[in-house]
């Protein structure tokens, strides 16, 4: 094994939504480069991602992002141990730039190639910036795709606690941002507006489901949203965005915080791992602080940097697999909904070439 | 002068190696896995052929147009082998490798490679290669409505009295079968095996493209589609019926 300095370097390649990002990382924690190429302001005329013109973007890219990584990173390719790539879940075109070309760069540099659930790299986002967090501990992953609770019972070694039954929170954030003219993306403007706002003038509607169940419906929330305001609007009553953008943020954040702190208490984990790109959101983040706080549990949250799709974090969760020797051969194949829990092995079946 | 290609803009994905003599090429039987396969197929077209990556002079690859996915997917891998090996680029056009086929066609026979562009539309082209090997494009690679693309063809062969017939190539020999049945002139379809893009055509024609200098490298080659992104062309629409409303 080639070592640098004697340390283990995982490069780690993100293309599974709009962000074509490649980075290095020295033991599975010390960021070396963490170059991320964002096309939202591409996507932002159409009101959210396209698929093919997504693709498209990767494709041109990625050269260019991997020359940056290594460079920014001061190593070269012969010094990297292992190439982690998203093999899923994402959009299917965009989920295929990033491993084709992982893949023609594995075998033409002949290194180990790793397969990535995109989940998976979330949370090993949160070993980045905290050496003192080892598994077991809980995460909630809260992103324009996804909204889980997760048990991660070792670095691979995963229990889905609950998941959302139909919108992610992201993308009720991106539709409340569209009935309010707020455009694309929402998360940032919806957290933005609703500073101004008045987070109790509107009791939008709180969605738990059925008792002790950990899944999310956002859904719902984001009907009570159109119904008032089709409702304002009919009666011909001028009403607040910021006091719409503050109750429904409010809404939505009780939920996944109460469920969150409730899920962490009963399994007796003493940590939570906040990850995904709305765990950026200063209200989600400000709440779980607080209910963490007052339940005696300990709050890991990354940097913005780390909460987007980014590959640092593919290369944080790539290290942990190949330290347990789950690398992935020439045909690893894109899976566009992986499910974490039960369907990671499909990354790491070994065939005959 | 030795030459890896790469073809996974049709049905079948599949790769070849050629010294600018022998051609030796590998292809993947399923549809649908272009992704699983095609660098396996490298790796073991080049231990079968005992070729290193050093000896190599250049990476081709098929530009398209074809499926946007398959496309994309030769186009990444051999971005990512020619940046990795540092090798130069053959951007080949797919419609033009057709012209060379092999065996190749007899030169009365016109060679129109013809994709189904859905939405009435087809990528296609038209060549004529003579008995000395020189290609003619008789109608040049683009996107066109399916019906003026058979009229554009017809009119090419009524002025060319010495070109016999036509030999269709392509997933639109299926999808236009009855406009081919139509078409009023002598016409048939490639043979099944020798129909869908091939590694080996793309091959002889990068050899040509390599010889006339006409290369490029894993930063400057890109992917000719033909067609915008659907959300792209709806949006130019819209702002040009908006820019015209306006200039009203």
């Amino acid at each position: 094994m080639i070592m640098k300095n004697g340390k283990h370097l995982t490069m780690g390649i993100e293309s599974s939504c709009d962000e074509t990002a490649i980075a290095v990382l020295a033991d599975g924690r010390e960021v070396l480069s963490n170059v991320i190429s964002s096309q939202i302001e591409i996507h932002k005329v159409y009101g959210g991602v396209v698929p093919e013109i997504a693709s498209r973007h990767h494709l041109h890219n990625i050269p260019f992002v991997f020359d940056q990584a290594l460079e920014e990173a001061g190593v070269s390719l012969d010094e990297i141990d292992e190439i982690g790539v998203t093999a899923g879940p994402g959009l299917a075109g965009a989920l295929l730039m990033g491993t084709a070309y992982a893949k023609a760069v594995a075998m033409a540099a002949d290194k180990p190639l790793v397969g990535v659930h995109h989940i998976q790299g979330h949370i090993m986002a949160n070993l980045i910036e905290h050496p003192d967090l080892k598994p077991p501990f809980l995460s909630l992953v809260v992103s324009g795709g996804h909204t889980s609770l997760i048990e991660v019972r070792g670095y691979n070694d995963f229990k889905v606690l609950g998941e959302t039954r139909d919108d992610a929170v992201g993308e009720a954030y991106d539709k409340v941002a569209r009935l309010l003219g707020l455009g694309y993306p929402g998360g940032p403007k919806v957290d933005k507006l609703a500073k101004e706002g008045n987070p109790h003038a509107i009791e939008f509607k709180r969605v738990y489901l059925e008792k002790d169940s950990y899944d999310f419906s956002f859904s719902g929330t984001k009907t009570a949203v159109i119904n008032y305001l089709h409702t304002e609007e009919q009666k011909g009553h001028e009403f607040n965005r910021a006091d719409v953008a503050a109750s429904f943020q409010k809404a939505v954040v009780e939920v996944v915080v109460n469920k969150a702190v409730k899920a962490a208490e009963l399994s007796g984990y003493p940590a939570i791992a906040l990850a995904g790109g709305v765990a950026s959101n200063s209200e989600l983040r400000k709440e779980l602080a607080e209910a963490c706080k007052k339940h005696g549990l300990k709050l890991y949250i990354p940097s913005p940097i780390f909460c987007t799709d980014n590959g640092a974090m593919i290369a944080a969760a790539a290290y942990r697999k190949a330290m347990e020797g789950k690398f992935a051969d020439l045909r690893l194949d894109v899976w566009p909904a992986l499910d974490l829990e039960k369907e990671t092995y499909k990354l790491d079946a070994v065939s005959v070439v | 002068m030795l030459i890896l290609a790469i073809e996974t803009t049709g049905p079948y994905a599949s790769v070849a190696l050629t010294d600018g003599t022998d051609y030796r090429m590998l292809t993947n039987d399923s549809d649908y896995s272009h992704l699983q396969e095609t660098v396996p197929m490298v790796k073991k077209l080049m231990e079968q052929e005992n070729v290193k990556p050093e000896e190599l002079s250049a990476v081709a690859v098929s530009r398209g147009p074809g499926s946007f996915t398959g496309v994309r997917i030769g186009m990444a891998t051999a971005k990512g082998l020619a940046q990795i090996w540092d090798k130069p680029v053959i951007c080949v056009p797919t419609l033009e490798s057709f012209a060379y086929s092999e065996p190749a066609p007899d030169p009365e026979t016109v060679i129109a490679p013809i994709f189904d562009a859905r939405r009435s539309q087809t990528y296609a082209a038209a060549y004529v290669r003579s008995a000395d090997g020189a290609v003619t494009e008789l109608v040049p690679g683009a996107a066109y409505d399916t019906d003026s693309f058979f009229a554009m063809l017809g009119s090419v062969m009524s002025e060319h009295p010495e070109l016999k017939r036509v030999e269709f190539f392509g997933d639109g020999t299926k999808a236009f079968a009855g406009k081919l049945e139509a078409f009023g002139y002598p016409c048939g379809c490639a043979p099944e095996k020798s129909r869908f893009q091939t590694a080996d055509r793309v091959a002889r024609l990068a050899v040509k493209m390599y010889t006339e200098n006409s290369i490029t490298d894993t930063y400057g080659c890109e992917p000719d589609y033909m067609r915008l992104p659907e959300a792209e062309r709806k949006l130019k629409e819209k702002l040009s019926a908006q820019a015209a409303e306006a200039a009203k």
